[in-house]
């Protein structure tokens, strides 16, 4: 009885063929998750969540996104710079970014004040959601294969006007 | 003869004292005042997230929040949390034949808990808190919202040691016989979860006051994410435990005990002390898109840890459909399936506890990629997460509570429950609605939706998040009719309703009982086949299919 106290003998019962299968089965399972996840890592080096970060002050990290979001104002940005984007309360710096189809950037994120998230989110399914942290630069290498707007959208409730954050990258 | 301070319930037999049924009646009817506001505030984030209401100015863009922020605190923390404090009274005390051990220190636990829940939610209502339930750093709160939420927890902690004290002296005393009760072990097991969360908890909030109050902390937030989730995730365990024990009283109830015989009790023990195994390491798959934390240690804690997780659910599916399936082919249906018709669909235990199972065990399944390092790119903080936990804490916890009430409230107040049948007829409105509800929200998550996010209509048409969000507000309001008619029916029995006279009439339309012919027929293949298609070909595949559209997207690394 599940809700009556009772003796050893009374529950401690075997388990039935049904049962010890079961709990084999289950642990197959929770194990195939598992070494799905590591083996990604040998199957497609190129799908998986960025690794480089580094520790940045929010103001410095806002004065170099600031100034790289001047340089480039509605100019496509070349091979071989870095971008960088930075969150505020409630907007993105730069606000748009251009970028060349098949090219690998290395776009820097990171706030300015609070916790924000990015969505990158995209006319041809893509969906890709990463947290921004303030005093925490994310280091994100991208390569984006067809030409198309994908928007921008903060992900993390960040106050107010938090569904006003959003910021367009344009693929060329 | 019973002893002063107790009454013999008609029911069960068993002895009530009635000093300790005044405190898990009291705990209880906090968690339905919460339930109300919470529900209220569905109301506004349901039809808000949704794209029937044509107006934009009942689309509440500029309070969005603020509802948001009173909807998941009064239902995640204080709705789930009062009521699971009067569970653990209920199994400790009633259950045993024994009182509390500190009827004092009970009230000093809920006075503490009112004080913290008052101000809280004063400070929500007055929109002076809109921090969310996570309450990140640096965003932030008056350092008095800190302190409610402290004391808060504090209360809770003193009624997991009571808890605890009661049981150790029901021993000592004798009051029981043998081993203690599987609901009472199972409840005992979230009991010890809960103190890892009060340690994570009492830390993260500290740190949070200290950190609002302008002490020159300057707040390092990767910390503060680290130590809010170790309370955050650890919660939700105790609620998953706390669930699950409230299934086996369920079915228990539901059949007249009868079923409860053919509960496999040392599987589900065993499957009940394995959650305590594997709580912490998945602390990690809350983080597993920040920068700054290394990714052996995602991987390891997030996603290896966590899919480990799933094993002790998917062993109490098999334990509990199983006991089901014992017993209907003991009372004669042998066929491999043929005793899913026989189940009793209109009871409202045995409905509620398949019911809760169903909603919590496809929870489970869309737990299983956003879990996952690699595809948590897709769905962290999109509507699939919300729509993640309202199968799991919703569909399966809140639904679960729902109907063991429909039991405790009859057998605490010897008044006969209002109405079974809308009783009946609510738990499957709610299972509807949660459907409905949370799967469109699923949809909405893998179309990029952001949760916690006011939508314009411009972005619902644009991002094709019209229809799902048509689907969200019809499961919405399905499960606020729902929800209005669960608390209906438990405050005009309270209210209301007569005393009952005798056993019958107190359980009338609340028992089925089943009739057992041959013990010897009882195999559990039938759920066994239900079980490998649900929880391994569906799960599998939709996490098989996760990776293969990561694949198929822009290269990130
Ligand atoms: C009538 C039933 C309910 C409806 C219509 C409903 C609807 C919603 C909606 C639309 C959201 C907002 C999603 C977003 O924008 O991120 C939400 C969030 C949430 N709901 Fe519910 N819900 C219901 C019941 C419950 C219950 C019973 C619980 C508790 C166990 C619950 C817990 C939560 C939590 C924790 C959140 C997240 C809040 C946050 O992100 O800060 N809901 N709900
Ligand atoms: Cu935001
Ligand atoms: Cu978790």
């Amino acid at each position: 009885m599940t809700l009556f106290p009772r003796s050893l003998e009374e529950w401690y019962k075997p388990f039935t063929k049904e049962e010890k299968t079961w709990f084999i089965l289950a642990f197959i399972v929770a194990i195939i998750l598992a070494a799905t996840t590591v083996g990604w890592f040998l199957i497609d080096p190129y799908h998986q969540v960025p690794i480089e970060s580094y520790a940045i002050s929010p103001s410095m990290f806002d004065k170099l996104a600031t100034t790289f979001a001047n340089l480039y104002k509605d100019k496509i940005i070349p091979e071989d710079v870095d971008v960088y984007i930075v969150a505020h309360q409630f907007y993105f710096t730069p606000s748009k970014i251009i970028l060349k189809k098949g090219v690998t950037y290395r776009i820097h994120i990171s706030s300015a004040d609070v916790l924000h998230g990015l969505s990158i989110i995209g006319k041809d399914g893509t969906v890709y959601n990463l947290m921004i942290m303030p005093g925490m630069a994310y280091v994100i290498h991208i390569i984006f294969d067809k030409a198309g707007i994908y928007d921008i959208h903060c992900n993390e409730y960040c106050g107010s006007g938090h569904h006003l954050m959003t910021a367009t990258i344009e693929v060329v | 003869m019973t002893e002063t301070g107790f009454r013999r319930c008609m029911a069960t037999g068993l002895l009530v004292h009635l000093a300790s049924q005044r405190l898990i009646v009291f705990n209880f009817l906090m968690g339905i005042i919460s339930l109300i506001i919470g529900g209220i505030a569905a109301i506004f984030v349901g039809l808000t997230r949704s794209s029937f209401v044509l107006l934009e100015q009942l689309r509440l863009e500029h309070t969005y929040y603020y509802w948001l922020n009173l909807h998941g605190f009064n239902m995640l923390i204080f709705w789930i949390l009062w009521f699971e404090v009067a569970l653990i009274y209920f199994v400790a005390t009633i259950l045993l034949n024994a009182p509390l051990y500190s009827i004092r220190l009970g009230w000093l636990s809920f006075i503490l808990m009112l004080i913290g829940w008052l101000i809280m939610n004063v400070m929500n209502i007055t929109g002076n808190s809109i921090v969310l339930f996570t309450a990140y750093i640096p965003l932030s709160a008056p350092p008095i919202f800190y302190l409610g939420y402290l004391l808060f927890a504090l209360g809770v902690a003193i009624a997991v040691v009571n808890f605890f004290l009661t049981l150790y002296k029901a021993r000592i005393e004798g009051k029981y016989t043998g081993h203690l009760p599987l609901v009472t072990w199972g409840a005992g097991i979230a009991a010890i979860i809960g103190l890892v969360v009060v340690a994570h908890g009492v830390f993260a909030l500290i740190y949070a006051l200290l950190f609002s109050s302008n002490y020159g902390l300057k707040g390092d937030v990767m910390f503060y994410r680290w130590f809010f989730w170790g309370l955050g995730h650890s919660a939700q365990y105790v609620n998953v435990t706390a669930m699950v024990a409230v299934w086996y009283a369920l079915i228990a109830l539901g059949t007249g005990f009868v079923a409860a015989k053919f509960i496999n009790e040392r599987y589900a023990r065993i499957a009940f002390a394995m959650y305590t195994l594997f709580v912490v390491p998945g602390i990690g798959h809350h983080i597993l898109v920040d920068p700054g934390f290394s990714t052996i240690f995602k991987q390891a804690s997030g996603s290896v840890g966590s899919h480990f997780l799933s094993v002790p659910s998917m062993l109490h599916a098999l334990a509990l459909l199983g006991g089901v399936e014992a017993t209907l082919r003991a009372s004669g249906h042998t066929s491999l399936l043929g005793w899913l018709k026989k189940i009793p669909w209109r009871n409202p235990a045995i409905s509620g506890m398949l019911l809760s199972m169903i909603l919590f065990g496809i929870g489970g399944i869309t737990a299983q990629p956003q879990t996952t390092l690699q595809p948590n790119l897709l769905f962290h903080n999109t509507m699939w997460v919300p729509g993640h936990f309202h199968l799991t804490v919703v569909g399966g916890t809140s639904l679960a509570f729902m109907s063991l009430s429909y039991y405790i409230v009859p057998l605490l107040t010897e008044k006969k429950l209002m109405s079974s049948k809308i009783a009946t007829i609510q738990i499957y409105l709610f299972f509807i609605g949660i459907f409905i509800l949370a799967l469109s929200m699923t949809w909405l998550g893998w179309l990029g939706s952001p949760r916690r996010t006011f939508i314009s209509y411009e972005e619902l048409i644009e991002h094709n998040w019209f229809t799902p969000a048509i689907f969200l507000g019809i499961g919405a309001l399905i499960a606020i009719i729902s929800g209005i008619l669960f608390i209906l029916n438990i405050i005009l029995t309270i209210l209301v309703s007569k005393k009952a006279s005798s056993a019958t009439e107190l359980l009338k339309g609340l028992i089925s009982p089943i009739e057992i012919k041959d013990e010897k027929e009882s195999k559990k293949t039938g759920a066994l086949v239900i079980v490998i298609i649900l929880l391994v070909i569906i799960m599998l595949a939709v996490y098989f299919v996760s990776f293969i559209r990561l694949e198929g997207l822009p290269k990130i690394w």
